[in-house]
């Protein structure tokens, strides 16, 4: 009956397939020919056996895969051609027209494996794939070689959005793939590495050990990954984690010079003080009247003193100098027929430009493979990161930027003052640097180990058991003799720390299949479950009796805000995924996946996440198989739907608070209710997404790239929503409101130039996101206290709008605002000359309008030449440096110098100085465009015979600079990083000239 | 080969050179010039060669004949500096002669007259440099509270504060924390009313306008504060219309919003100079004053600015009229017979113009 059954099922199969062969006229006769026996060995350059490569006769598509030798026996008609091919090399073609034995040396392909797309638990070539996926090679990291490899998605991934904090070194970044989602939960994506999930970001890779790093942007994509793709994927694969063979060793090596750039002008800054001494002439006259001038308080005699003698003091440059950037990296593979092994070491040391800042990265990686049959293979990959960050100390930059030329950091003596303007509060930079100490010392390991069963051609059974662990500690030491404690309050010391772990073992089936002609199926089911558990905790101590760093706090008189933390959550995963490709013509992608989490209340735990995704090789079809500017055309459909795990584990908890009470001279804990209520009905965040693309070559694939069109829509957001004061508790959380991202992503690859000599190609991306907020609370109202309007984006500045400066023609009417010629001009909306909230408006959102990156690559003979630009257009933010800086007009301290209002210069910019204006925090809106030359390098690769000298395979020495040119209208140092955080984030803006080798022996 | 080499060394250094260009820095120095010294010590001397000095009325006391006297040798001073070359800036210059003109103007403030008790007149207090203001007496009551009106009639001429702050009339003070009581003052351009905020330390809610530039000519203000009201909480009218309006927007870190803090440290209430701060100072003239424990109207406030006072009105905390000469400067009972002013230092009784 079971035999039957099968019969039954086959012969439903072969006539489906028969009919459709029919309708598409694709069914074509087989040849009969007579049929001879032919055996070989498939090795690659160094000679080692491959096993696993494909052997196929092509017009019949049947064939063998080479054994655990790399030998193999067919049977083939004459006259048939013999395709060889192996993931990664160049495939191999031999009419055969007699019984032979063929030696097959497989080469290496570059251009293959940049088509080979990694999707989350496989990968595919890319004329399979459906979904909206973006790879970064390793030579591009390389090549660029920033510290941070997040950095390189800027630019280089069209819809990838990365935000830094500051650019002191070692300094977070975030990612937004395709906007935000989610207004209370996080929006970064899920980091893949190794396939070990996490979100521990990218800061502890080196780039010289990633082989790709695949960024998975539409919901088909990322559907693979369920409750936690909704906003993108970003899987990395270093290379220990695949492993060659033969013995390779390469070694890369830079040391890099930094200097600040874009220094912000300030006024009297590069020895030109008077500047300074008539602004504050103006400021004071302005704002205190002509008489002021003869108080003690505006100049001291020390001050008036430097100004008769010339001494001016140009802080920013003074308290800034050049630091290296030191890099090397070793890397080296081999094995042989059982084994293979790969091996990395990297150092790097990034010294900051102010004080202690610096940034050390250790990172040792290792993988292993044995392959005890060809069914049989077993291995283990590990990445070790240990990362020191010294952030430098709070509030030095800005005392530089604040104070003025005509101060000194000198005493009488010669030595560092800790007052150097006794007329203000700010302290001296260099005492601030010695007597703040803030590091992290930050570990981070990944270890995963497999076994890989393959019982039958096509079957493969893969169990993964991966361990993460990071820690992260950081201490700060504010010494006396610092801004914060003011010389005379005591000494302050601060430890935190935290421990995650993540455990995941994955099971992972996968079949392939090729049946009929041109039929292919590859199917991969998943059951995985993680843990990840997260404890820590944090201790201040205030007036230590000596210079003990953050170390020793049970020395402090007083011991506060000790706290620790426990929690784990959990993750049970099914999933399947189904990729069915028909004449290499239609491609149809299935992919679903059960998610249950501990982060939910029974009921909603669970939460299926489908996606459905079609391809269309449209060039392979008949009508325009004859087109050859066209190499290749493929329209993409799909949808999708994802989650968003990434929400606190507790949040559906109703909990208590803690309260300390005091009783006379001692206290007691009291447990009270929280003022958030509890929510069991509580789901995920979910996000569904329809995805258009068109990936298209032309002329002989001199222009190739892909258009995506999208638009994603996150319902179910989780809100903490206000109620009445009912039972103790003012607010809940729920599920509502709505959020949608449309945007247009493209990816233009051209080769302009192809000669002997010369070679000249250029890469394209942009992309253009549009978000909004759909609805909030189910009522389609605006959230005004929140800023969040329906119909505007999630992050809007909602302020009075300036519209430039009062001018002297203008001076009765800034009269009736009460106003002043040279003082701010805003916009009065409704016109009641009076400027208050009813005139705020949306002035702007800091999203970008628009992204583009361009990276243009040229070689002529051995010389090699690159650089990359990035735009981003658009965009207003609120920016604490811009506003501190223009607006502020502290008698003594110093101000950007910037186009202010002056009765000879009537400028629409900036308020007159001292004029007392209100509205002064419209300065702080700033435009977030600009364009950066992100890299220029230049390199020289010896040739064969000076290699050969040398004893080398290859080997390329190069000199870069990084941020050599950056257009903006931005006041502050870098563009990028508008907003950073003043007192404990403010940077310089490096440029970077860096000499560095790549040796391969 | 080495033309390679050559080539790659030149644009990396090529990249170093564009990357070290400077702006160029003015170094010359500038030219002082000395005339105004000249003009004002000129007049200085004339002044004094002309005045008739002693006790009577059309004369000027000795003691400022003695002040203008030191204040030419200050500026002669001065000059001797600037002829040697010892001012490097023109503001060195220029702080002498505004030294000069303020002796100037000081020294013809003080020509003597006397106006009998009961006589209708103006009062100016010379407050500038604190040499002068009206002291209301101290009250708790005066510090306010969730609402009050501040209620005063104003005159001043060009130059009527310098140096920061001008203070009209106050109880306030920011010398400890958080900041307590309010303030009617000008800053810069402007008209401005201030309140300390809290209870976290050094927040005050502020606001102004440009202060009318009528010189000469009264000008009536009322400050109102009303803690109820969920916007403009913060006003000031100006002879009856609205002048400005501030919403409450001072929030703690925390997010929680301030809320105003009445006068529970000094208690004095002064006109002309800050009771706490002392360098806050102004000259002017002061024609009426009331303090109400209300929250007034635009509609009252039209009314007011029109009308006097008989001091038995409920919610009227203070009232006084300075529109004739009093028999007794150090003892000015206010219209409710609950409080006594005086008046301090440097001021006079100005007969009316019409």
């Amino acid at each position: 009956m079971k035999k039957n059954k099968n019969y039954t099922t086959q012969l439903m199969l072969v006539v489906t397939v028969t009919i459709l062969l029919m309708f598409t006229g694709q069914l074509r006769s087989q040849n009969q020919n007579t049929e001879v026996q032919v055996t070989g060995l498939v090795e690659d350059q160094e000679g080692f056996p491959i096993p696993g490569a494909n052997v196929v006769i092509e017009n019949i598509r049947k064939g063998v895969v080479t054994d655990f030798d790399g030998k193999f026996s067919i049977s083939v008609p004459k006259g048939n051609v013999l395709s060889i091919s192996f993931i990664g090399m160049v495939t191999q073609k031999r009419v055969i027209t007699e019984e032979t034995y063929l030696s097959i040396v497989m080469q290496n392909d570059e251009e293959v494996l940049e088509n080979v797309v990694v999707i989350g638990y496989g990968s595919v070539e890319k004329k399979d794939l459906t979904g909206s996926i973006e790879t970064i090679s390793s030579s591009d990291l390389v090549r660029v070689n920033n510290t941070n490899v997040t950095e390189t998605l800027n630019g280089k991934v069209s819809g990838v959005l990365v935000t830094k904090s500051s650019n002191r070194p070692g300094a977070d970044m975030s990612i937004q793939i395709r906007g935000m989602n989610s207004i209370n939960s996080s929006n970064e994506p899920l980091y893949v590495v190794d396939g070990i999930p996490s979100y521990s970001g990218l800061k502890y890779l080196s780039p010289n050990d990633i082989q790709s790093i695949d960024v998975l942007k539409d919901a088909s994509s990322t559907a693979i990954y369920g409750s936690r793709g909704a906003n993108g994927v970003v899987i990395v694969t270093t290379k220990g984690a695949n492993k060659k063979k033969g013995l390779s060793i390469e070694y890369s090596g830079s040391v890099g010079i930094k200097t600040p750039t874009r220094i912000p002008d300030m006024l009297g800054n590069k020895g030109n003080g008077l500047e300074y001494v008539d602004y504050r002439i103006a400021l004071w006259k302005k704002k205190y009247g002509d008489a002021s001038l003869s108080r003690s308080d505006f100049l001291t005699e020390d001050e008036k003193r430097r100004i008769r003698n010339g001494e001016y003091y140009d802080w920013l440059r003074e308290v800034s100098d050049n630091s290296l950037v030191t890099n090397h990296s070793i890397y080296s593979s081999g094995g042989n027929e059982n084994s293979s092994y790969s091996f990395g070491l990297g150092y790097l040391k990034d010294e900051g430009m102010v004080g202690k800042e610096g940034f050390d990265r250790i990172t040792a990686n290792i993988g292993l493979e044995h392959r005890f049959s060809d069914k049989i293979t077993t291995g283990l990959t590990s990445y070790i990161s240990n990362n020191n960050t010294n952030h430098g100390a709070a509030e030095t930059l800005i005392n530089a930027y604040f104070l003025p030329p005509i101060v000194s950091p000198y005493d009488e003596n010669g030595e560092y003052a800790f007052i150097v303007q006794p007329t203000s509060s700010k302290i001296n930079p260099f005492i601030q640097n010695e007597n703040n100490i803030r590091e992290t010392e930050a570990f981070f390991a990944n270890f995963s180990g497999f076994v890989e069963i393959k019982p039958m051609k096509g079957l493969s059974l893969k169990s993964q058991l991966a361990y993460q662990f990071d820690t992260d500690l950081f201490g700060e030491w504010i010494g006396t003799f610092t801004q914060q404690k003011s010389g005379v309050n005591e000494s302050e010391a601060y430890r935190r720390e935290a421990r995650n772990r993540n455990l995941v073992w994955d099971n992972i089936l996968t079949y392939k299949k090729e049946f009929f002609k041109d039929h292919r199926l590859d199917v991969i089911g998943l059951f995985s479950i993680q843990k990840d558990t997260h404890q820590g905790s944090a201790m201040r101590g205030d007036g230590l009796p000596y210079d003990s760093d953050w170390h020793a706090i049970q020395t402090a008189d007083e011991i506060r805000d000790v706290s620790s933390y426990y929690w784990e959550s959990a993750l049970n995963s099914y999933m399947l995924r189904a990729n069915y490709s028909m004449w290499d013509k239609y491609i149809l992608t299935f992919t679903g996946r059960y998610d249950g989490t501990s982060r939910l209340k029974e009921g909603n735990q669970w939460g299926f996440m489908p996606s459905l995704a079609f391809g269309w090789q449209i060039k392979n079809e008949r009508f325009l198989k004859d087109f050859d500017a066209i190499n290749s055309l493929k329209l993409r459909i799909s949808y999708g739907r994802s989650g968003n795990n990434n929400i606190g584990h507790d949040i559906t908890w109703t909990k208590l608070d803690l309260s300390r009470y005091t009783f006379g001279d001692s206290g007691t804990n009291g447990f009270g209710l929280g003022g958030a209520k509890g929510n069991d009905d509580l789901k995920w965040e979910m996000t569904s997404e329809h995805n258009i693309g068109l990936d298209f070559g032309f002329f002989n694939n001199r222009i190739s790239g892909s258009i995506d069109v999208y638009s994603r829509t996150t319902n179910d957001l989780i809100f903490n929503k206000a109620v009445g004061s009912v039972n103790g508790f003012n607010s809940i959380y729920e599920n509502i409101g709505t959020t949608t991202n449309k945007g247009i992503e493209i990816g233009l690859n051209t080769v302009n130039i192809s000669n002997q000599d010369f070679y000249w190609k250029s890469k394209f991306s942009f992309s253009l996101n549009r978000n909004k907020i759909k609805d909030l609370y189910g009522d389609k109202k605006d959230d005004l206290g929140n800023r969040w309007f329906i119909g505007q984006p999630i992050n809007v500045i909602y302020d009075l709008k300036q519209i430039g400066i009062w001018q002297e023609s203008e001076a009765e009417e800034a009269a009736l605002y009460g106003q002043s010629v040279g003082h701010i001009k805003v916009e009065d909306v409704n016109g009641d000359y009076n400027l208050d909230q009813q005139d705020y408006q949306i002035v702007g959102s800091p999203n970008p309008d628009w992204m583009a990156g361009m990276v243009n690559t040229f070689s002529y003979k051995n010389i090699d030449l690159s650089f990359d630009m990035y735009a981003r257009i658009g965009g207003l933010y609120n920016d604490s440096f811009a506003y501190t800086f223009t607006a502020w007009d502290n008698e003594h301290w110093n101000k950007a110098d910037v186009n202010y209002w002056t009765p000879d210069n009537q400028s629409n910019d900036y308020q007159e100085v001292g004029a007392q204006s209100y509205n002064t925090q419209v300065l702080g809106q700033v435009s977030g465009t600009f364009v950066k030359i992100q890299n220029i390098t230049l390199g020289y690769s010896l040739n064969d015979k000076m290699n050969k000298f040398l004893g080398l395979n290859n080997s390329r020495i190069y000199g870069s600079v990084q941020n050599p040119f950056t257009f903006s209208d931005y006041i502050g140092s870098d563009p990028e990083i508008i907003g950073e955080d003043l007192n404990t984030q403010l940077s310089l803006f490096p440029m970077t000239f860096t000499l560095g080798v790549n040796l391969n022996f | 080969m080495k033309r390679k080499w050559n080539l790659l060394f030149a644009l990396y250094c090529c990249s170093l050179v564009f990357h070290s260009c400077e702006d160029e820095v003015n170094t010359e120095p500038r030219e002082i010039s000395m005339n105004c010294l000249d003009t004002n010590l000129e007049t200085m001397e004339s002044l004094l060669e002309n005045a008739i000095i002693g006790d009577e009325d059309g004369s000027y006391p000795e003691e400022n004949a003695i002040a203008l006297q030191q204040e030419i040798e200050k500026l002669q001073f001065g000059y001797s500096k600037g002829l040697a070359g010892q001012f490097t800036l023109q503001f060195e210059a220029d702080n002498y002669c505004i030294q000069a003109e303020k002796a100037i103007a000081e020294f013809e403030n003080s020509l003597q007259f006397t106006l009998p008790p009961g006589e209708p007149a103006e009062l100016i207090v010379f407050g500038i440099d604190g040499k002068g203001r009206v002291e209301f007496g101290a009250d708790p009551a005066f510090g306010g509270d969730d609402a009050f009106s501040v209620e005063a009639w104003l005159k001043y001429d060009k130059g009527f504060f310098e140096s920061g702050i001008g203070d009209f009339i106050a109880t306030f003070d920011g010398s400890t924390q958080p900041i307590e009581g309010w303030m009617i003052n000008f800053l810069g351009d402007n008209l401005r009313a201030t309140i300390g905020m809290g209870p976290q330390e050094s927040r005050v809610l502020e606001f102004g306008s440009k202060y009318p530039q009528n010189y000469g000519e009264w000008n009536h203000l009322v400050m109102v504060y009303d803690a109820s009201l969920a916007e403009g909480q913060l006003k000031m009218y100006l002879n009856g219309d609205l002048f400005f309006s501030k919403t409450n927007d001072i929030f703690n870190g925390a997010g929680e919003l301030q809320s105003y803090q009445p006068n529970t440290k000094n208690y004095n209430m002064w006109a002309f100079q800050e009771p706490t701060d002392r360098g806050r100072t102004m000259t002017g003239y002061i024609k009426k004053f009331r303090f109400w424990n209300t929250a007034k109207s635009l509609e009252d406030i039209k009314v007011l600015m029109n009308s006097d006072v008989s001091g038995s009105e409920t919610d009227l905390e203070c009232a006084w009229d300075f529109t004739q000469v009093p028999e007794d400067d150090q003892n000015i009972l206010d219209k409710t017979g609950n409080h006594t002013a005086k008046i301090v230092g440097s001021y006079k009784w100005m007969p009316l113009n019409d």
